[in-house]
């Protein structure tokens, strides 16, 4: 297949309106050859046609039957997320962690999906809310809610670290540190966590990469911060 | 998962019963989009957009295999549906535009025939083949309108949120 003939197909591809053997042949094509630079753009507005469906309301039940659904799963075995103390959750936050088995004593993974939602919904409030952007070596934000006395750090880009290491969360009040907990990174180098501190009297939020698991100081210069 | 169900199940039911037209089947399409988010947990990027990207990337997928097992088609080799990879899913997840209304809006403004080919291939899953044949269109037609009408919505999607 030549660059024309994938140009003119170009729309059925991204749409996945080819039938397999032209798929795999536009595909193969895209593999070796730079001269299609609109191709991710065209499939990033076919995929966008997801959302010009009419919203709708599932059923209640719905909702039910994925919860004795996700009951009957094994565990997710991973464990990224690090809440130094759940008890200082606002009752904003409470709310999106309400059902006993969800919420408090969720394990794991879904944890990070739940956190990214927060800091999701926190974002769209905009009230009262404090939005910093990351400086140093990852991009990203932390939401600070004055009122629940409670920060969302949403950070990407990190490095991961090799097992012998951690991220440590630290208050910073001048040179003094005051330590909030671990961050812990996916291997996308995403990380997301609910870290309940009270930011007056605190200048920033700092993340040092320190020996596992973990330091009562940090030894190191931030990998990044935050400034209230 | 409850909040993750809770922000996204409007979306994922609605573009489910979109495609599949019934409300059973399209409950069955978003309870398997959600399950396979709690498999994948560890793998799924958090940042908001990709969420949302990603269910509703798995919700077409899986209405795309209901829509071909009800003609009678085996599904592509890629993704036979009684295999759940999930790992294919987040990797294979494409970022999206994540303002409805403009998606709306872009879609709305195309010349009916081309949104209606649009339609077809997207919400149907129907090939530029099977759209040729419904139509009566030369396979020609259905390509350069495909083509035309997707890159006015990309287009008129430049610069919006992703």
């Amino acid at each position: 297949m030549n660059c024309e003939e994938v140009e003119e197909l170009a729309g059925a591809y991204a749409l996945g309106a080819l039938p397999g053997d032209e798929r795999a042949a536009v595909a193969a094509h895209l593999e070796s050859c730079n001269k299609h630079p609109e191709m991710a753009e065209l499939q990033a507005a076919a995929a966008s046609l997801a959302l010009a469906a009419p919203e709708i309301d599932p059923a209640p039940a719905l909702r039910s039957r994925l919860m004795e659904a996700i009951r009957a799963e094994p565990t997710p075995s991973r464990v990224p997320l690090s809440a130094p103390s759940r008890r200082s959750f606002g009752e904003t936050i409470r709310g999106w962690f309400s059902n006993p088995w969800l919420g408090y004593g969720l394990a794991g993974a879904l944890s990070v999906l739940i956190v990214g939602l927060v800091a999701w919904n926190v974002s769209l409030r905009g009230d009262a809310t404090t939005i910093t952007t990351i400086n140093g070596n990852a991009s990203g934000r932390v939401f600070y809610i004055p009122g629940e006395k409670l920060a969302v750090m949403d950070a990407h880009d990190l490095t991961p670290l090799p097992a012998d290491k951690v991220y440590e969360i630290w208050a910073m009040t001048g040179d003094a540190a005051t330590p909030l907990g671990l961050l812990d990174v996916t291997p996308y180098g995403d990380a997301t966590v609910l870290v309940p501190v009270d930011a007056s009297g605190v200048d920033q939020l700092a993340v040092t990469a320190e020996a596992a698991p973990g330091v009562s100081q940090p030894t190191s210069a931030p990998v990044f911060t935050a400034r209230f | 998962m409850e909040a993750l169900y809770d922000g996204l199940s409007r979306q994922a039911f609605g573009l489910a019963y979109r495609m599949l037209g019934d409300t059973q089947s399209a409950e069955d399409v978003v309870q398997e989009a959600f399950l396979s988010i709690w498999r994948a947990a560890e793998r799924v990027d958090t940042k908001r957009g990709r969420l949302q990207s990603y269910v509703l990337t798995v919700v077409h997928r899986r209405a795309i295999d209901v829509l071909r097992t009800r003609k009678g088609l085996a599904p592509p080799a890629d993704n036979p549906p009684d295999i759940k990879d999930e790992r294919a899913d987040v990797a294979s997840t494409v970022e999206m535009v994540l303002d409805a209304q403009a998606v709306r809006t872009a879609l709305g403004e195309l010349p009916a025939e081309q949104k209606a080919v649009v339609e077809m291939a997207y919400y149907q899953g129907l090939t530029h083949v099977e759209i040729a044949e419904k139509t009566n269109l030369p396979l020609g037609t259905v390509k350069s309108r495909l083509r035309l009408a997707l890159d006015k919505i990309r287009v008129a999607l430049a610069g919006h949120e992703r």
